[in-house]
């Protein structure tokens, strides 16, 4: 617990814009164990915040996050560039389960960002793999290229849709996937706005399949004292921020209410 | 062989009966709880729900609340805590939603099965006098936990370290509300004992020794203190043999119910700050690196201590090392 948690400052190596207001940022492999994906890092950006990213790449030697500009912390994150240093804990939290067989995987904007390296983990144990994910517009698609490569090499079934149909269907995520979700999935994995997290869910209790979802919640500590990210009654920092479907049932709120940095509840619809 | 077989049934017999006459329970400042364990401030205490979901594990003995102020407070931007190998330097800065929300979020509090110790601060008497009327009113609040310790928000940690600051703050409060009321001390004055012997005389029922020491730390890769809030406040491990001081300190002077706080890890811990003096024992930083489980575990300790040295029950042991 004490190596996961201690800050390492590393230096940036390289990064992708991937769309108007997204960036990958990869930098050397700080960590001593392998992360599962779904885990994510506290990323600290001295003098201004640290904040929870998903790990989007892995490899021996290089760690990938996705990070969307948003706010302040993720703007200045957005801005960096090779040789600036930041400070990086983890991996931390719960990751996705691999289960073998057949399996969905739904993304929505940003939250394609753990998926990716989820998707590599699926592949290199020889799971049946379905990606659909479904972004605003041609403008704002993320790891097109890459995943259009993979399923031309055959490795994954891929379904791009944006909302204004400027790429792919003109459709949402939850459009497609309700389309293809059957009994024959081992798996249904899904990260997004949580509306689309929401909707899956009931689909996923409906036609009782098995489901996995990466949720958020206001990240202060990581290490499930300060009690800032509660979500139901359970800690995203530690008992997720991967849940199954029994969980995200028991939380109730995805999609409905969030927390502030104060604690104080915010109605989401 | 026979008789072999009856003694181990005799020993089975006689070990569940003085299982079963243990007693952890334990009556503090008029709440009475399960065992002597709770729940410290400022741990995972912000949802109601949450805090109902603690309040039933095993070995809970009741459960407090983060501090709540009047108004919504966010806490200060990351990085708000260090782990260290000894401990925690945390300086959150009192993030809470404010008195009002609060009532909300205890209605979300169902099932809950063990005391809730209500922690509040304020800036000045007004404030923790306005702030107590509001939250003392939810049914599911037992009690309060005036907080005048906090080491990372200024105006709150100084109140801690004067006397007649905080008599006339449990004075003011103990006149509008009917539940009783306790003290978190500061160990960052070397006023403890003047300070719990003054709330004491103003109508206090009980003390919280301690909070957390003040304390630093600097990345010194990039030479800055780590910490937004620069300074924080060092729990765990290493504020252990400070806090059992403290409660030494207290229990001789002071005759009121203390709550032992700081860096308990294991149940000898617990028993080491009730033969110093605490009626109870508050948990923090521990629940970190053992989680929830911890209050059983150490509640079983403290069974296993209480029959290895043929005691009954806690209370027998309260202080017992003042002799």
């Amino acid at each position: 617990m004490l190596d996961r948690h201690r800050r390492r400052i590393v230096r940036i190596v390289r990064r992708v814009d991937e769309c108007l207001d997204t960036v990958s940022l990869y930098m050397h492999n700080p960590f001593s164990s392998d992360p599962i994906p779904g885990q994510f890092t506290m990323i600290w950006i001295p003098g201004v915040d640290e904040i929870p990213l998903s790990i989007s790449y892995m490899d021996s030697c290089i760690l990938g996050v996705t990070v969307r500009g948003v706010g302040e912390a993720t703007r200045i994150l957005c801005s960096l560039q090779p040789g600036d240093t930041i400070g990086v804990r983890g991996p931390l939290g719960r990751g996705f389960t691999i289960v073998k067989g057949r399996s969905l995987v739904v993304g929505g904007g940003v939250g394609v960002a753990p998926l990716r390296y989820l998707i590599y983990r699926l592949i290199d144990v020889g799971v049946d793999t379905y990606v659909v994910f479904g972004f605003r517009d041609k403008l704002h698609t993320i790891y097109l290229e890459e995943m259009e490569k993979l399923s031309v090499e055959g490795r994954i079934k891929l379904c791009i849709a944006t909302e204004d149909g400027s790429y792919g269907f003109k459709a949402t995520a939850y459009d497609i996937a309700s389309r293809i979700l059957d009994e024959s999935f081992d798996m249904v994995y899904v990260c997004g706005p949580e509306e689309l997290i929401r909707r899956i869910l009931v689909l996923c209790v409906e036609k009782d399949l098995p489901m996995e979802a990466s949720i958020e919640g206001y990240m202060k500590c990581g290490m499930g004292v300060c009690g800032s990210c509660v979500r139901g009654a359970y800690l995203v920092c530690r008992d997720g921020p991967v849940f199954d479907r029994d969980k995200l049932l028991e939380i109730g709120e995805i999609g409905l209410r969030r927390r502030r940095a104060s604690g104080t509840i915010e109605p989401l619809l | 062989m026979i008789c072999e077989v009856n003694l181990i049934n005799i020993y089975l017999e006689y070990r569940d009966l003085s299982m079963r006459s243990l007693d952890l329970s334990v009556d503090i400042a008029g709440l009475s709880l399960k065992t002597p364990l709770i729940l410290a401030s400022g741990i995972l205490g912000l949802s109601g729900r949450l805090l109902a979901k603690i309040s039933r594990a095993e070995g809970v003995g009741a459960v407090t609340t983060k501090s709540i102020g009047l108004k919504p407070r966010d806490g200060y931007p990351n990085p708000t805590i260090i782990l260290l190998p000894y401990g925690l330097i945390n300086s959150m800065g009192l993030p809470n939603p404010g008195a009002e929300a609060f009532l909300k979020e205890l209605d979300e509090a169902e099932d809950l099965s063990s005391p809730l110790i209500a922690s509040f601060y304020g800036y000045s008497v007004d404030e923790i006098v306005e702030t107590a009327r509001i939250i003392a009113k939810h049914p599911r609040v037992s009690a309060l936990e005036l907080n005048v310790s906090c080491p990372h928000v200024s105006g709150v940690y100084e109140l801690g370290f004067k006397p007649e600051l905080v008599a006339e703050a449990v004075s003011k409060v103990k006149k509008i509300i009917d539940k009783p009321l306790f003290v978190k001390l500061s160990p960052n004055t070397h006023l403890i004992v003047d300070v719990a012997r003054a709330a004491a005389e103003a109508g206090a029922d009980g003390l919280t020794a301690i909070n957390t020491v003040k304390a630093l730390a600097i990345d010194t890769e990039l030479f800055r203190p780590i910490l937004s809030g620069v300074y924080g406040g060092l729990s765990g491990p290493a504020l252990k043999p400070i806090a059992l001081r403290c409660v030494y300190e207290i229990y001789k002077e002071v005759d009121i119910p203390i709550v032992g706080c700081g860096g308990v890890s294991n149940s000898l811990d617990v028993v080491e700050f009730i033969l110093a003096g605490a009626s109870a024992v508050a948990l923090g930083s521990v629940i970190a690196f053992k989680g929830v489980g911890v209050f059983r575990e150490l509640a079983e300790g403290l069974s296993s201590y209480l029959e290895r040295k043929g005691f009954r029950s806690v209370r027998e042991i309260v202080g017992l090392s003042h002799r």
